[in-house]
């Protein structure tokens, strides 16, 4: 009685979720979100036809990621820059041991933290997904990228108005 | 979960402060600014908005005679076939599970069996498990060795018990992974097997 898997098609890309790394799958007449623990996955499923509106919210989780980004880049950049100062004018011993510790350590930070900067920015604004349905709302646990959410809205538009079009004959207020 | 609510039929709260806008806002594409918070607010609303299906209650005919009549209820006039198992049912006895409709009993066999795909909320996934069990501690295993006592028979174990179990809803069983996980229990424990032996020759006495 269960469905072969093959009826859902990916909608969205993996996407780090509020409590696991969630994706939205297309099936024949519903959406479904899919958040991956490692171990388990849970499912939780919203028909088309019950869909009365989809809206992305644009956050500041972006550019609250980018100051701590940056901060830290700036913070550990400094460091590289005081380290290579003293290591120019360092003679030698333990001092200079920990001069190298410290160049590799704050280059690393700077690295890492530079790229983080880089990627999220070019990921574009971070958003919330929100699906209004009969009996409330549901907050969608992916995605989490503007850019990737209303890829997803053009996406499933014409499957819930193809779901709906009984109800379109109906008068609007 | 509930950022906007569903306060009037025409109007949407805004998310972030709940500021009603006007459905009629969405009805194209482009974003709206919330004039109260400034919140960006990018979205659509369809036909089920304007005018949301009343429920609708069927308590089913009386049979007159010569009508099939429904397996549960003698008194009532069978109004389809159930799905699943073919049984005659009233509309009163008519279960929707998405675009199916199935008997009360096929519901109840679907929720303690896990075999209605659209009943599933959660799903253990033993390939997946066996691959993070037989290659997620060999990573680190090395420095704690006689862990991989624990994890490499755990691996052993979710790849074999979880072969014929039902996988993801979305990736099917993935038996490549079971495999992966299956060889990399046996790797853990040939890796515990060489260390305590390599324990017991530079050791003898202990």
């Amino acid at each position: 009685m269960s469905k072969a898997p093959g009826i859902y098609t990916k909608l969205t890309a993996i996407g780090l979720g509020s409590l696991g790394f969630a994706r939205l799958w297309s099936g024949p007449d519903h959406l479904l979100e899919v958040t991956a623990y490692g171990f388990s996955e849970r499912y939780r499923r919203f028909y088309w036809r019950e869909i009365e509106a989809v809206l992305v919210r644009r956050t500041a989780v972006r550019l609250i990621w980018n100051l701590i980004g940056g901060a830290f880049a700036a913070i550990s950049l400094g460091g590289l820059a005081v380290s290579l100062h003293y290591s120019a004018r360092s003679t030698s011993g333990p001092e200079e041991v920990l001069l190298g510790i410290s160049i590799g350590l704050c280059g690393l930070i700077a690295a890492v933290s530079l790229i983080v900067l880089l990627v999220n920015t070019l990921l574009g604004p971070r958003c919330v997904c929100l699906l209004r349905l009969p009996v409330g709302v549901e907050r969608l646990a992916a995605p989490t990228r503007m850019r990737v959410a209303i890829r997803m809205l053009e996406k499933i538009a014409p499957r819930i108005e193809l779901a709906q079009t009984e109800l379109v004959a109906a008068p609007l207020p | 979960m509930q950022e906007f609510s569903t306060a009037s039929a025409s109007t949407i709260a805004c998310p972030r402060c709940g500021t009603l806008l006007a459905g009629e806002s969405f009805m194209s594409a482009g974003s709206v600014n919330c004039p109260s918070c400034r919140s960006q607010l990018t979205g659509r609303v369809f036909p089920a908005f304007w005018s949301p299906a009343p429920p609708e209650v069927q308590l089913g005919e009386a049979a007159m005679e010569g009508d099939a009549t429904c397996y549960f209820h003698d008194g009532k006039k069978a109004a389809l076939a159930c799905e699943s198992c073919g049984r005659f049912i009233c509309a009163l006895c008519e279960v929707r599970i998405g675009s199916r409709r199935v008997c009360p009993t096929c519901l109840g066999k679907g929720l303690k069996g896990d075999k209605i795909a659209e009943l599933v909320t959660s799903r253990l996934c033993w390939s997946n498990s066996a691959l993070l069990a037989g290659w997620l501690p060999l990573l680190f295993g090395v420095v704690v060795w006689p862990l991989l006592v624990i994890t490499g028979p755990a691996a052993i174990f979710a790849a074999l018990y979880g072969w014929n179990k039902p996988g993801s809803l979305t990736r099917g069983k993935r038996h490549w992974a079971a495999v992966l996980g299956l060889l990399g229990g046996i790797g853990q424990l040939v890796l515990v097997l060489g260390m305590g032996l390599l324990v017991w020759n530079a050791y003898p006495h202990v």
